[in-house]
């Protein structure tokens, strides 16, 4: 029974860890960082009907969206970083652009489920005015 | 005399045994030399392979195990730059190119491994990090090839910064003589037209998106976009007004709301989209100017002039 155990943890180990990654700090986020990362409360109720349209509309209209990260993905990620009013502006600009022009800017990457789609991500919008390393050209 | 021979043949053992314990070291080195050498060779095998992964393990096996081996050792610490680099893992890379720096410093590959790590921090765009490499490697001023092919990458990380004057000077400062120069003229050239790429000014189409929605968007020639804008803000707007003059405040604040979402929203889209069309436009002209003048080729450590030269564009 262990050696069964052993063999299975070892192959989803080996799954999990291809070579290069082996021994990178793949931990989750420590409470302190979690502390760090809580939103402001509007900005949260927005995060979890997001969340909510996510788990309950999305399910059962599909995954229909042009845009990768989706737009509600991408809204629930520009509410955490940007905080209530600038997310909330960054969502609605993402809603207007959704499989419209934006395919002459960015490239098309394919999604999990076999479909090409527009990648555009956060640091595609907002790097004009939020200077980070990672949001440098790409 | 059977004595005598017996005495011999002891001699004899003891002579045998004796060369044979004053030789071991010897053969050991010869065969220690041997043995890195087939290593040295199996691992570049896996390096040519693209194999990278194995190529740095096996690589590491031959500096853990034959140390002694210097200019072997040098070379398998060289290739595991090269590996990480190829492998475009950068952190790595760098990580390997420190460690060289460390453990064999007056190398002669040290310049090119500097080159290796400059190459790898511009990735990571940490770009005062490469250009101080770049700066490290013409401060050392031995090895002439390095030092030109650090003063070409410095100025690819400038352009990369958006440093066009500074970028276009350290091209030129590129002597005529270096396999480089013709390249670097193409660049310094092209530089000089940077301004007149066509931009968009992103404070107009803010301007334009905040007098009628969707006229930014137009602006930064985005017709389907500003066509949303339009009807979706005009939408709202009308909703919004029905609904008050038909005293359904609520209704009409709810839906006012989601205006003033589509409303700040197009500005926003618009300023971004003026924004994204100069990047895309400068990023366009840039990579023509890459590839018009070979850049690639000139972080190759092992590039020659021939290859180079081969591989521009006329």
């Amino acid at each position: 029974m262990f050696a069964v155990l052993f063999i299975v943890a070892f192959v989803a180990d080996a799954h999990e860890w291809p070579p290069w990654s082996y021994g990178e700090d793949k931990t989750p986020l420590s409470i302190a960082d979690a502390k760090q990362n809580r939103l402001f409360p509007p900005a949260q109720a927005v995060k979890w009907a997001l969340k909510a349209f996510a788990a309950t509309v999305s399910r059962v209209d599909g995954d229909r969206c042009a845009m990768m990260p989706s737009c509600s993905a991408y809204a629930i990620q520009a509410v955490e970083k940007h905080g209530f009013t600038v997310g909330l502006i960054m969502a609605f600009d993402r809603l207007m652009r959704c499989g419209g022009d934006e395919y002459r800017y960015a490239s098309l990457m394919t999604a999990r489920d076999g479909y090409s789609r527009i990648y555009d991500p956060l640091s595609h919008n907002d790097f004009w005015w939020y200077k980070t390393p990672d949001n440098l050209d790409k | 005399m059977h004595g005598m021979r017996k005495a011999f043949n002891t001699l004899l053992l003891l002579l045998a045994l004796g060369s044979a314990v004053f030789m071991a070291p010897v053969c050991t080195w010869c065969d220690d030399g041997a043995a890195a050498n087939r290593q040295f060779n199996f691992a570049v095998s896996l390096f040519e392979e693209g194999d990278y992964f194995r190529a740095v393990s096996e690589f590491k096996r031959l500096v853990f195990y034959y140390p002694d081996q210097r200019e072997l050792c040098v070379e398998a610490a060289y290739m595991i730059c090269r590996s990480y680099k190829e492998a475009r893992r950068w952190d790595e890379c760098i990580d390997a190119c420190r460690r060289f720096e460390k453990s064999y410093p007056g190398s002669g590959r040290r310049n090119r491994v500097r080159l290796i790590k400059a190459y790898a921090e511009g990735q990571l765009k940490r770009f005062d990090d490469a250009l101080s490499s770049y700066e490290h490697i013409l401060k050392d001023g031995t090895d002439g090839d390095s030092a030109q092919k650090a003063l070409y990458g410095s100025a690819i990380t400038l352009v990369d910064t958006r440093r066009w004057d500074e970028a276009r000077r350290t091209f030129e400062r590129i002597p005529p003589g270096s396999d480089l120069h013709r390249s670097a003229v193409i660049f310094a050239k092209g530089l000089q037209n940077i301004d007149n790429v066509p931009r968009k000014t992103p404070v107009r189409a803010g301007a334009l998106a905040a007098l009628l929605p969707g006229a930014g968007h137009l602006y930064t020639e985005r017709p389907r976009d500003a066509l949303v804008a339009f009807l979706l803000n005009g939408a709202f707007i009308w909703a919004t007004v029905e609904l008050i003059e038909d005293e359904n405040y609520a209704a009409g604040g709810l839906v006012g709301f989601f205006e003033l979402g589509w409303y700040s929203g197009n500005i926003y889209s618009a300023v971004s989209s003026a924004h994204k069309y100069n990047r895309k436009r400068e990023h366009d002209f840039i990579q023509g100017l890459k590839e018009k003048s070979g850049a690639w080729l000139y972080m190759d450590p092992e590039a020659k002039c021939t290859c180079f030269m081969y591989a521009m564009r006329f």
